[in-house]
């Protein structure tokens, strides 16, 4: 942990500020006992002896004097010193949360999930060194992946770029429990939320599953083939390209009279179909069939909301 | 009364005093001096730095000022953050974000002064005029005149400034105009001039209504500007949107089909409706 320079190398220095400096950068790593502490200084070589535990004690109540707030040992935790909070901890401000927050959501929008998944790391380092929980909780949030179970977004996020079969346990918006078994997809992030994407072993059907509801990683196996998701390539008109937010993997064609062909691939007819939908009377589908349908389907059904 | 040792408590004191910013020798001296309550010698301060030093903490003297740069039992960051941090640097200078650039860099201070690892980019200020003045205007509550382009035409309107955002990978000022929320390119924008007249912020922004049934009610995840204003005994709720520009909540409601109605105001009610007929006619229904 410490690079010392050699006596030699420094005039004048503060020894029982080194011993101090040692034992905080040793509790801000994990919890200690006296032995450990003094094995700890011995071991950085600022002296020959080895300190009393009353010299540690005195260390340790400055310590408390600077603004550090230290457990006393007990067996409960093992006759360690645990720092519980110190006064270098990250001060991070509604402001820079905010700016966090921003910055986040523009840069995750339409992106590959592996960047909101470096964010969350960042956040988590982050909350961890902040010894407030309201802003700890702030920073949390703001990827809401901490909703996720940690054992199943490891798991779900070691299986990127394999094709096995996975056994879950999801729960249903109406919080059915249920055991899905798919191949393995992809990952991806829509409006902030982790999906995972794969094909049913039963049914063969694309299916989707939100992470936040996904219990428990029952079983993974190893896939067989490649996975070849059904498709829907959505050719549809749009008038006033300019006005819309197109996704990234849509494909403008030719345009005609403020009319441009937009091509999508999508592997869901549900998003497809909310796609469509957001764009209002901008957009006219050609193709396929299926989805122009659909499309007419929930529109009809809108009216009469309306009407 | 607890037993301290004074030299040790002064060097954490000190070092407590470099977290926070960059100091001269007569500004830490002055510092610490206020913070122990007795006079602390160039002598003393320097022995303090010495001893951090000493233990592998590394504090280097940039622009006249003694400057924190590393922390060897500071937080440590995974290459793929640090990486992250480069690329959020770049794209909030990119963005042209001027606050969101004044804020991270301010994160960025701090953690540079937190890290084991070397990392101190820090991106450029914002010095966009525009920019400038509209931010100044949102802080101090003045209206903004902006002058823009739009087909090819330029407009002058007076305007609640709300914030600065992101469409796409461009810039977007958001504005509070004739009671509901604008966005105006920035790309589109001649000009943005501090008005002499107080702004009324967002208190004349539209508030929407909407129904979500059963289904969607449970799944929906609330956005920061809305809240939930009602719980129906069919299981839907009903949502309070309040400063979401009109052409994006329209479009965001459409595509949660049948399932989302909007309630108020009534000119809303009667535009989702004519969306939805021209919509129709499309397919000739």
């Amino acid at each position: 942990m410490y690079t010392f320079q050699t006596k030699a190398e420094v005039t004048q220095i503060s020894l029982t500020g080194a011993r101090l400096i040692v034992i905080l950068g040793a509790l801000m790593t994990a919890p200690r006992d006296l032995q450990d502490l003094n094995a700890l200084i011995s071991e950085c070589g600022l002296v020959d002896k080895n300190y009393s535990n009353d010299t540690i004690r005195i260390a340790l109540s400055t310590l408390k004097a600077a603004g550090c707030e230290i457990s006393r040992p007990c067996k409960s935790n093992d006759y360690k010193y645990q720092l519980l909070s110190h006064p270098f901890a990250l001060k991070i401000t509604d402001e820079e949360i905010a700016a966090l927050k921003t910055l986040y959501a523009n840069m995750t929008r339409g992106s590959d999930y592996r960047i909101a998944v470096k964010f969350n790391e960042l956040f988590n380092t982050l909350a961890e060194h902040t010894f407030d929980e309201r802003l700890s909780g702030e920073l949390l949030g703001i990827t809401s992946f901490c909703k996720i179970e940690q054992d199943v977004y490891k798991k779900i996020l070691a299986q990127d770029g394999k094709n096995n079969i996975i056994t879950i346990v999801y729960a249903t918006p109406a919080k059915k429990l249920g055991t899905k078994k798919f191949m393995f997809g992809r990952i991806f992030l829509k409006s902030n939320k982790l999906y995972v994407e794969g094909i049913d072993t039963e049914t063969n059907n694309t299916v989707c599953y939100n992470m936040t509801r996904i219990r428990q990683v029952v079983k993974i196996e190893q896939g067989v083939s490649d996975y070849k998701p059904v498709v829907y390539n959505v050719k549809y008109l749009l008038k006033n390209i300019d006005n819309h937010v197109l996704p990234s993997e849509a494909k403008a064609g030719k345009s005609n009279n403020n009319q441009t062909e937009v091509e999508i691939e999508f592997t869901s007819k549900f998003f497809a179909v909310q796609h469509i939908l957001s764009l209002g009377e901008d957009c006219t589908v050609i193709e396929p069939a299926e989805i122009r349908e659909e499309v007419i389907s929930k529109l009809m059904e809108l009216r009469k909301v309306y009407a | 009364m607890l037993k301290v040792n004074i030299s040790s408590l002064r060097v954490l004191q000190m070092l407590q005093l470099l977290f926070e910013k960059n100091y001269t020798m007569n500004e830490l001296m002055a510092a610490l001096s206020e913070v122990s309550g007795e006079r602390c010698s160039n002598f003393l301060i320097s022995k303090y730095i010495n001893t951090c030093r000493f233990c592998g903490i590394d504090i280097q003297k940039i622009d006249g000022k003694y400057t924190l740069l590393k922390l060897p039992f500071g937080i440590e960051f995974s290459d793929d953050v640090l990486n992250l941090l480069d690329e959020i640097r770049d794209y909030s200078s990119e963005m042209r974000l001027g606050k969101n650039i004044r804020a991270y860099n301010s994160l960025l201070a701090k953690i540079n002064r937190r890290s084991d690892r070397y990392y101190s980019k820090i991106a450029p200020p914002e010095d966009d005029k525009n920019i400038q003045n509209f931010e100044y205007a949102v802080e101090n509550g003045w209206k903004v005149n902006v002058t823009y382009i739009a087909e090819g035409n330029s407009n002058l309107i007076i305007c609640d400034p709300l914030e600065l955002s992101c469409v796409e990978d461009t810039l977007a000022i958001v504005v509070n105009y004739n009671g509901e929320r604008k966005k105006i390119l920035y790309k589109d924008i001649a000009s943005i001039a501090v008005s002499t007249v107080k702004s009324s912020g967002n208190l004349l922004s539209t508030s929407v209504i909407f129904k979500l049934q059963n289904a969607l009610a449970r799944r929906y995840t609330l956005r920061p500007e809305e809240k939930v204003v009602g719980i129906n005994d069919d299981g839907s709720i009903t949502v309070l949107n309040k400063t979401e520009d009109k052409q994006s909540l329209l479009n965001r409601l459409l595509k949660y089909d049948s399932m989302c109605e909007v309630i108020s105001p009534r000119a809303y009610k009667k535009e989702m409706k004519n969306i939805i007929d021209k919509t129709l006619a499309n397919y000739g229904k």
